[in-house]
């Protein structure tokens, strides 16, 4: 499904340099469970905002289904974010002038999808994350679990093919992030690939995938051994 | 657009209505001046240009030195004595000025009529021309005017009964005594009947061509204007035949009357039985050949009369000054306006910028949910749009009464719609140009640095 070769990105500061990625050669199979975890400042944010398409290369290549993405327009990689991907952030990033069912929504509209038929659908993806009673609180009236069900609800509103969630239960108490846990896996179960950030070793051995990031390179990529679970 | 992006735009404008209805002040006072400002000077120009080119500011104005300072008031006989009398046949010195298209006299008269009303007021008082007497002339008078008083009746009661003579209900009316190249020079044709030529200058009957408001005035009610042609109307001291009704002009001249000027060809029809001193007019076709014509005709009347006998003005180096003037307080109004306007629309730049910039993570979330930067674009422009289209409609309500204040004061009539229209057109762009871009610079944030903004 996702290609990188070599993919490189350099932030020129003029003085310095940050190197936050280097030559990164990774590729991601549909229906796949990763976990990509590192220390702070290893470069796993600018992976994920590159997987995304929210940032450019510095060098390298991105296949998405064997097509180049970096050299598309503008218009058709928003429509790619839009239709195949969905984001779910640490800091939950719901838009705060919007009601919960406003916030899932929103990424409909891009896709031109009629309001009765976007609020009908949110109205059930609202349901699905157990929040029918919250669909008209603003995000100020949500605690932070609750926040980020409805940011799940909000990635999934379009139906996506990847989910990329950057540290999706690092603001949440445990029994918070359990639920989102869950959430994740039930998605990745009924075959939604989802690449996810996580500074939480048990979190990352509960992926079917771990990839290390240290200093912008990959440095272990390794498949998760089911017992390691079960134990 | 019932789209959930431009509900976050329209939930932000009406939390920070305050900031917004100053914004849209703002707006609204520098389009409203700038665009009266324009309109102001658009006028003034347009108002320029048609006073220049009539004919009243293509020619020059021969007067002697006596008459030059009050040239508008009716000229009134002069003492022979020694001084210079200028008259009809001084046009001659058109002959030898190529440059001049038209030499014609014009002189503003009144025309008074006779009706029973005129009578007795002459029968109390002594009529036009009496007043205070030397006590030992009085009886000679008396009997004079008694013979006029006769005379007069004789002829209301001799009109009253003709149907071909009118006898105008009205007192006087204003009119110019004239030669014939008035009419070329000022482009006047006739509806009715004709113009008087040369040779009716000579005639001794009086001719008179009415304009077309004076000739509504002496019909009877219900009758056509045409049919006064060849009738003679009846005046205080003679009858003038109608030869003819001039074509509306939508100027003053549709008031007016015109009589072949007669002061010199000697058959005495002036009442005042002398010859009057004349202004002679020369007019160019072409402004700029005013001074050489100046220069010649200085040299003519020179070489004739003598020098500081008389004076020739040019009436259009007069109104170029006031038109300069004019037209430089316009384009100051319009400076000072347009400045207010410049300043007004940097300063909704500037504030639509820091609105936008408190954004920025929005625009980074927005991008990542599939938002292109041309959704960005029209999702910040429609706010910028709806500023200044709000300001632009407000400041068009005060852009009339300004304008219209602004050109009374400078002496014009009403500004037309028109030229409030373009102003208000050219400031909002101006304005609306300002407040875009605002959205241009938010819409290029690349998605990954707007992630990573705080707010
Ligand atoms: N816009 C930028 N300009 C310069 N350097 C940057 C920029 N963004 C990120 N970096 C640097 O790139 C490196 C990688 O940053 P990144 O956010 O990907 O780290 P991370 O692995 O996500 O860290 P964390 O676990 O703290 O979120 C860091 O050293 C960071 O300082
Ligand atoms: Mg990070």
């Amino acid at each position: 499904m996702i290609q990188l070769n070599g993919i490189s990105k350099l932030y020129d500061l003029g003085e310095t340099k940050v190197n936050a990625l280097k030559d990164v050669n990774l590729t991601i199979n549909r229906g796949e469970y990763v976990a990509i975890m590192g220390p702070s400042g290893s470069g796993k944010s600018t992976l994920m905002h590159i997987l995304g398409i929210l940032d450019t290369v510095s060098g390298g290549q991105y296949l998405l289904e064997d097509y180049d993405i970096t050299s598309l327009p503008d218009k058709e990689q928003a429509r790619i974010r839009n239709k195949h991907f969905g984001f779910i952030f640490q800091s939950f990033n719901l838009f705060p002038e919007l009601s919960a069912l406003e916030n899932v929504m929103l990424p409909m509209s891009y896709g031109g999808i009629s309001y009765k038929n976007r609020r009908s659908r949110a109205q059930e993806l609202l349901e699905d994350v157990g929040l029918a009673h919250r669909m008209y609180h603003l995000p100020t009236m949500m605690s932070g679990g609750e926040q980020q069900r409805v940011a799940i609800a909000r990635s999934l509103s379009n139906d996506p093919d990847l989910i990329l969630a950057d540290e999706p239960t690092g603001n949440l108490p445990s029994d918070k992030g359990e639920e989102i846990m869950t959430m994740l896996e039930k998605l990745n179960d009924k075959g939604v690939t989802v690449v996810m950030v996580t500074h939480n070793p048990e979190q990352g051995n509960r992926a079917k995938r771990k990839i290390s990031i240290k200093d912008g390179l990959l440095h272990k990529d390794e498949i998760v051994v089911k017992e390691a679970f079960n134990g | 657009m019932a789209n959930e992006s431009f509900l976050i735009i329209k939930r932000r404008f009406v939390n920070r209505l305050l900031e917004s209805g100053l914004l849209i002040l703002a707006v609204a006072l520098g389009v409203g001046t700038a665009a009266s400002g324009l309109s102001l000077l658009l006028h003034t120009n347009e108002y320029s240009e048609n006073m220049l080119s009539s004919t009243s500011y293509r020619e020059l104005v021969v007067t002697t030195k006596d008459d030059a300072e009050d040239m508008e008031t009716p000229v009134v006989a002069k003492g022979n004595g020694d001084d210079v009398i200028l008259t009809s046949k001084d046009l001659t010195a058109a002959e030898i000025v190529p440059l001049v298209s038209y030499a014609y006299i014009s002189n503003k008269d009144k025309l008074r009529f006779l009706n029973q009303e005129m009578i007795e007021r002459f029968s109390q008082d002594g009529g036009p021309g009496g007043g205070e007497k030397e006590s030992d002339e009085i009886d000679s008078q008396e009997a004079e005017r008694t013979e006029k008083f006769d005379e007069m009746q004789e002829s209301l009661k001799e009109a009253a009964s003709n149907p071909e003579i009118i006898v105008p209900e009205i007192e006087e009316l204003s009119g110019y005594e004239i030669t014939p190249q008035y009419f070329s020079a000022h482009n006047l044709e006739t509806q009715y009947g004709s113009l008087f030529t040369e040779t009716d200058m000579n005639s001794l009957s009086r001719f008179i061509v009415l304009g077309v408001n004076t000739a509504e005035l002496l019909s009877e009610e219900g009758t056509d204007i045409s049919t006064l042609i060849g009738k003679k109307i009846l005046s205080f001291d003679t009858y003038y035949t109608i030869i003819g009704i001039l074509e509306e002009s939508g100027s003053l001249v549709d008031d007016l009357y015109f009589t072949p000027d007669t002061g010199n060809v000697g058959n005495g029809a002036n009442q005042f039985g002398s010859d009057s001193n004349k202004q002679l007019r020369f007019t160019v076709s072409d402004p700029s050949d005013l001074d050489a014509t100046s220069e010649l005709l200085t040299n003519w009347f020179e070489k004739t009369y003598g020098e500081g006998e008389f004076v020739i003005s040019n009436p259009r180096a007069e109104a170029e000054r006031l038109v300069n003037r004019n037209k430089g307080i316009s384009l100051l109004i319009l400076f000072l306006s347009v400045a207010g306007l410049f300043i007004a629309s940097v300063n909704i730049s500037h504030i639509l910028m820091s609105r936008t910039l408190r954004m920025k993570k929005h625009v980074g979330i927005l991008k990542a949910l599939g938002a292109s930067n041309k959704d960005i674009l029209k999702l910040f422009s429609s706010e910028a749009l709806v500023i200044t289209l709000m300001g632009a409609l407000l400041g068009t309500v005060i852009a009339f009464p300004l304008a219209n204040a602004m050109e009374s004061a400078m002496g014009l009539d009403q500004g037309s719609w028109l030229y409030i229209g373009t102003g208000v057109l050219l400031s909002s762009l101006l304005t609306m140009v300002f407040s875009i871009i605002p959205s241009f610079q938010n819409s290029g944030i690349e998605a990954a640095d707007a992630m990573r903004t705080a707010v």
